[in-house]
């Protein structure tokens, strides 16, 4: 139970150590104080519990000593807080802000119940003839960072890649940017993580990261 | 003088059986029938959550008096499941029925500030709940857009397939915000 963070799904994003980095944090600083207060909880009521003879004391809270019982928990919290906020920062920073510069961008549009994969093409421009759409496959190469630029026709949904620890909701109306970079060749799942309607679960495309040639052998077969 | 005490006391013994027991001001009354709403609610939100865990646990084969789930049903009873469970569970028996019987014995209150507002607050919240309930009934079936409701796939019946049921899902909802709204205030 305590090392659940080996039954994460495998990691082969660029930035997932990051990510897992932080989920490790919240996760033991939550078990440790979980299993101090209900500990502290425990004891207390089996030391203090209701004996013949021992009438309950009146506590008022407001000597200082008393109220350490509750201004040093709150000041811990806070210590604890302020720690995942800045070991927090940079990977969101990493993410969200400093995108790295690449040419290679996809469109990813989500509908009710598929996921539309949108290629440039050669010219690296979208809306020219030779854009190509895929459905529910997205064909990208191992150790490149890629951009997607993420849109909906419809409702809310959720672009989802476990594998790359990334989850983007996708919103009609308004394009969100996103970015990954794989580490391992494979095919990964890209489920949608937004409760679409009744298809959502069935909402389901595939990552297919290729070796630098095999994905210029595919890029060659779509666009011959 | 000493026949005021007399004449209220006497007031009081004739309250009949709808003023104690149905529109009662008390506030022990009404966090009874806060306590027996919040009740019967857990046992329709337990349901549904048998229901989803049978379709996870033998998937797609038929639930006793329920019949076949589907997709579309699946994510009705997700949907009722988490609504029912926080606003017609947790909040009525915490803050409705333990709230009103508990605070003013804690305080040594006698009763309420506001006695009336909390009886309109608890049938307001009966209201609300049949309101619910009938939800289940209409043609299309309950709201099946998540208990948080994200337009715009709760806002347009092509993206769900549920009319009425979204309708009546977000009046019950606002009229037992309303309830807590009066409670809270009384």
């Amino acid at each position: 139970m305590l090392n659940w963070l080996s039954w994460l799904p495998e990691n082969v994003s660029t930035y997932g150590a990051d990510v897992d980095g932080i989920i490790a944090i919240i996760w033991y600083t939550t078990v440790v104080w979980f299993f101090l207060t209900f500990g502290t909880l425990a004891v207390f009521l089996i030391l203090y519990r209701r004996r013949p003879g021992r009438r309950a004391a009146y506590v008022r809270g407001e000597r200082l000593r008393e109220a350490a019982w509750v201004l040093v928990p709150v000041a811990i919290v806070l210590v604890l807080d302020l720690w995942l906020d800045f070991r927090g920062a940079p990977v969101w920073a990493k993410i969200k802000i400093e995108k790295p510069r690449t040419e290679f961008a996809i469109q990813v549009t989500g509908k009710q119940f598929n996921w539309e994969v949108l290629y440039p093409g050669p010219d690296g421009t979208f809306g020219t003839p030779d854009d190509r759409q895929f459905l529910d496959e997205l064909h990208v190469p191992v150790n490149r960072p890629v951009r997607v630029v993420l849109k909906s026709k419809d409702v809310i949904h959720s672009f989802f890649l476990p594998n790359l620890r990334l989850k983007q909701d996708t919103v009609p109306g308004r394009p969100i940017e996103g970015w990954f970079e794989a580490t391992k060749p494979g095919k990964y799942e890209l489920p949608c993580a937004m409760l679409c309607g009744f298809g959502h679960s069935g909402m389901k495309a595939y990552l297919y990261v290729h070796p630098q040639e095999e994905y210029d052998t595919w890029v060659k077969e779509q666009w011959s | 003088m000493t026949t005021a005490p007399a004449a209220y006391d006497a007031h009081h013994a004739e309250a009949g059986f709808w003023r104690t027991w149905v529109f009662s001001t008390d506030h022990k009354t009404i966090g009874k029938q806060y306590l027996s709403i919040g009740v019967f609610w857990t046992l329709v939100g337990g349901l549904l959550a048998a229901v989803m865990r049978w379709q996870l646990a033998w998937p797609d084969t038929k639930v006793p008096l329920v019949g076949e789930i589907g997709p579309e049903v699946f994510n009705m009873m997700v949907t009722m499941h988490g609504t029912i469970m926080v606003f017609f569970v947790a909040m009525p028996i915490l803050l409705g029925a333990f709230g009103n019987f508990l605070i003013p014995l804690m305080i040594g209150a006698r009763d309420m500030i506001l006695p009336r507002l909390n009886m309109l607050s608890v049938w307001t919240f009966a209201l609300a709940s049949l309101v619910m309930l009938v939800s289940f009934f209409v043609p299309g079936g309950a709201a099946s857009a998540g208990w948080t409701g994200y337009p715009p796939l709760s806002a347009k019946p092509a993206y769900t397939g549920v009319h009425w049921g979204l309708n009546l899902w977000i009046l019950g909802l606002w009229s037992s915000r309303r309830s807590s709204w009066a409670a809270s205030t009384s």
